[in-house]
């Protein structure tokens, strides 16, 4: 299957089985007989890739189509790039080991964006001009999807489609489109004009950007009849959607190495910072029997021990109550592992942690966000200081030794003080243990906090927000760094200048693609991985391109300012999250969506249903 | 309970899987195959899986034995048919027999090696250096070893660890069975006797492919 001078090289990189496929469930087709070629594309390594839900359920999805072979396509590590490019090897799938450049639909799932100059490496890897407007034939055609599709703007440029929203239902749709126009033999034209027309189909070649003199956004244009608002795409009823009953099951130990089965979409919490919370709205559950039977076919398939339940926040299902039991039925006498990620305090209830026992103890994590009530209320992460201590204090008691706490620096409104606070949360956490009479004895604790640095997301009510310039950020971690007394406490943090450039490309506009092809040409990639992200050559590509990023990441937006992403629909309404805004910065808390609707706007998307409501 | 040995084959792709892998593979096979295994007590209960002879990244087998615990009285047959319908490509199932000999029986591994080169002379020319080396007796590999916490290299004398070793040059290939010692007394990785090779003949070899072809006892009788 493998060329020779492929097999030559695998041996001398880092974890070969990274780029050999042949794995468990892995799907081969015969090429002659489907009429649609996909490459699936995660443009980072195959670990991180390989433990993405997303992935593993489009791909499902698009072979369990007669028509269609979809293989799976990582970023090669630095080692193998530079291997493949010495020998002349162009990137392939690893189902076929075919090159990606003689397939029809080359699928990019964007997660985050310090992976943009990861695509580029591929499509060049490839063998493919990395802009649209170069590559003219139909096909291969260039999509992408994922959350960072909402402001996909400073990557337009390389796309030739982008899918707003979720994707079980346009990536068929996608497929049934271009089988179509390549059997009449449409043009690349052609074909774009009529996916235009499809609900969750963002054409960037058909939006025309002008700009003021202070380099706003003047206007988007809509041209050829394109929707003047691209409205994302969701699924009305995750019971009846597509579901995998398997997982290509790795060899190479990855991230998230379990059978991992969503729960519901959405959030009820509406925390201020939190770009999934806002996105992936409505509120939609899954039914607790439909969960239960694809853990277990899912387990069956692939003989993972370890389940993990997925969700924005696992406790908010509710079916929790109906859904455990009737998973340790079974999982008790399989021995396989439960695993409850996301896991808020607030509603951690006696009964919920007893069952809790039984399941396999990991870490306790808390996500307070911020160290003091003021600022918690700011951001609308309703959490208290006695909420925490109270669970923290049941989970000591249950034998816990071990606490994570995930706080976030630079939020707006927040000042020395509540960096402050998190100091003193942190230590009340500690002190909780040796007040504790039924800790385990002897035994001490260990609190690991981690202080991620606050980047402003396009669709929450912060989208207008200046972001803390890196000098301010770093002083910040210097000073709580200096505010931790003891050593049960251990601080982790973010690399502020990845969080600048995070900020930089999540509200960027389209004169930024200039930047991030002349950055990818200068070497950078992986830019996401600390031992690899080269801001020095980041800073020389924005300096030559005569672009400033402070511009986009650390300047206050009026509410009446054009954004870039203002011809994007997520059904949240811009006159909520303007008033979100503004209660935030009262320090106005909103309550959940199960107490009471706020009137997101969101249910204009999904028929005026929201599983939040009934 | 009782112990079994399952035999495996590691072919093409397959053969890129580390031996640390290769357990959790194996691990999620047997729970795949809803096999009735042992499980190991304690805090996290596994089953038990030990393989006799690790086998190196890149190396190919025909036949691999992996011992584990089986409680009631499935029979190696429903043992073998149920494993090989949910194997991943190129890891076979040969067969599953009650364990004879103890894995520390093992003393010599049998390899084959398959070398392609570009020309049919380079490829004669390595066949009649190699078999001259090997017969001379002198070849001396360095071998990079741990003495407590420090990395030592040490000077391997290679005549020891060849107890077999023929080369027969098919056009532009060379065709390699060599017998070396194997198992926890003494032990000579194929790859090492390979490049040593390589290195003092000067040659170019295009493509490799070294496959273990089975393990033997110290009578050369062998091991199953
Ligand atoms: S429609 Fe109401 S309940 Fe549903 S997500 Fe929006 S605010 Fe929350």
């Amino acid at each position: 299957m493998f060329s020779k001078e492929l097999e030559k090289i695998l041996l001398t990189v880092q974890k070969p089985g990274r780029y050999t496929g042949g794995e468990l469930n892995s799907v081969v087709k015969n090429k002659d007989d489907v009429a649609i070629r996909y490459a699936f594309c995660f443009p980072d390594t195959y670990e991180i890739g390989m433990s993405h839900l997303g992935m593993k359920i489009l791909y499902s999805l698009a072979n369990a189509r007669e028509d269609t072979w979809c293989e799976r396509v990582f970023a090669p590590w630095v080692d193998m790039e530079e291997k493949m490019r010495q020998q002349g090897i162009p990137l392939y799938a690893l189902e076929s080991g075919d090159a990606i450049a003689d397939f029809d639909l080359i699928g990019f799932t964007l997660q985050y964006e310090l992976s943009y100059t990861n695509v580029l490496n591929m499509l060049d890897l490839a063998g493919l001009p990395v802009k649209a407007q170069d590559r003219t034939a139909l096909t291969p055609l260039v999509i992408g999807g994922g959350s960072c599709v909402c402001n996909s703007e400073p990557i337009a440029a390389f796309f030739d489609i982008l899918l707003p929203g979720e994707g079980e239902e346009v990536s068929e749709d996608m497929i049934d489109l271009l089988k179509e126009h390549k059997q009449k033999g449409s043009s690349k034209a052609d074909f774009l004009l009529a996916a235009s027309q499809i609900q969750g189909v963002y054409v960037p070649s058909l939006y025309d950007v002008s700009y003021n003199e202070d380099n706003t956004v003047a206007a988007v244009t809509p041209l050829q009849n394109a929707p003047a608002k691209v409205a994302k795409r969701l699924v009305s009823d995750l019971d009846m959607m597509f579901a995998p009953d398997s997982f290509v099951v790795p060899f190479l130990e990855v991230v998230h190495d379990r059978v991992t089965v969503e729960i519901f979409r959405g959030c009820i919490r509406g925390c201020r910072f939190c770009q999934a919370g806002f996105i992936y709205r409505p509120i939609r559950e899954k039914s607790p029997a439909t969960v239960n039977a694809q853990c277990q076919a899912l387990c069956e398939s692939t003989g993972y021990d370890e389940v993990s339940l997925c969700s924005l926040s696992t406790s908010d299902y509710t079916g929790i109550s109906e859904l455990l039991p009737s998973l340790l039925d079974w999982t008790v006498d399989d021995k396989v592992n439960i695993a409850l990620p996301s896991l808020r305090v607030d509603n951690f209830s006696d009964e919920l942690m007893e069952q809790l026992t039984k399941v396999r103890r990991s870490g306790l994590t808390f996500a307070p966000e911020a160290g003091t009530q003021r600022l918690r209320d700011a951001i609308n992460k309703n959490v208290t200081e006695e909420e925490v201590l109270n669970t923290v204090r049941k989970a000591y008691g249950g034998g816990w030794m071990a606490v994570k706490l995930y706080f976030m620096i630079g939020l707006p409104t927040e000042t020395f003080e509540d960096i402050d606070g998190i100091a003193d949360l942190a230590q009340k956490v500690v002190d909780e243990y040796y007040n504790n009479p039924d800790r385990a004895k002897g035994k001490s604790v260990a609190v690991a906090v981690s202080v991620a640095s606050f980047v402003p997301k396009p669709f929450t009510p912060f989208q207008w927000e200046a972001q803390d310039t890196v000098e301010l950020i770093e002083e910040k971690q210097r000073y709580l760094r200096d505010h931790i007394k003891t050593r049960k406490i251990n601080v982790s943090r973010h690399n502020a200048q990845t969080s600048f450039l995070e900020g930089v490309f999540a509200r960027g506009d389209r004169r930024l693609a200039q930047v991030i092809e002349l950055a990818w040409r200068k070497g950078c990639r992986f830019d996401g991985w600390d031992d690899q992200m080269r801001i020095d050559l980041w800073l020389e590509a924005f300096e030559e391109c005569g672009i400033a990023p402070e511009f986009y990441a650390n300047r206050k937006r009026p509410f009446d300012e054009i954004l870039p992403w203002d011809h994007m629909d997520y059904g949240v309404s811009k006159t909520f999250l303007i008033g979100e805004n503004k209660k935030a910065h009262a320090s106005d808390t909103t309550p959940n969506c199960r107490e009471n609707c706020s009137g997101c706007g969101v249910t204009r998307l999904n028929g005026g249903v929201c599983d939040a409501l009934n | 309970m009782r112990s079994i040995r399952v035999w495996f084959t590691k072919k093409d792709t397959a053969k890129y899987t580390s031996h640390l892998d290769m357990n959790r593979c194996m691990l999620r096979a047997v729970n795949r195959a809803g096999l009735p295994v042992w499980y190991t007590e304690g805090f996290n209960p596994h089953p038990y899986i030990t393989f006799a002879l690790p086998l190196s990244l890149g190396i190919e087998s025909e036949g691999e034995p992996m011992d584990m615990r089986i409680e009631g009285d499935m029979e190696n047959d429903e043992v073998k048919s149920r494993l090989a319908s949910v194997m991943p490509r190129g890891m076979d199932i040969t067969a599953v027999t009650d364990v004879t000999d103890n894995a520390k029986t093992i003393c010599y591994a049998e390899y084959g090696m398959d070398l392609e080169f570009n020309t049919a002379n380079e490829a004669a020319d390595f066949c009649e250096k190699a078999k001259a080396l090997v017969q001379e007796g002198s070849l001396k590999a360095e071998k990079i070893g741990k003495q407590g916490r420090y990395k030592v290299t040490k000077q391997v004398v290679l005549k020891d660890l060849i107890v077999g070793f023929t080369a027969e040059c098919v056009q532009d290939r060379v065709v390699i069975t060599t017998v070396l010692s194997a198992g926890s007394s003494a032990n000579l990785n194929p790859n090492l006797l390979l490049d040593t090779l390589i290195k003092e003949t000067g040659a170019r070899v295009a493509v490799i492919k070294i496959t273990r072809k089975r393990l033997l006892k110290a009578d050369f009788g062998v091991f199953s």
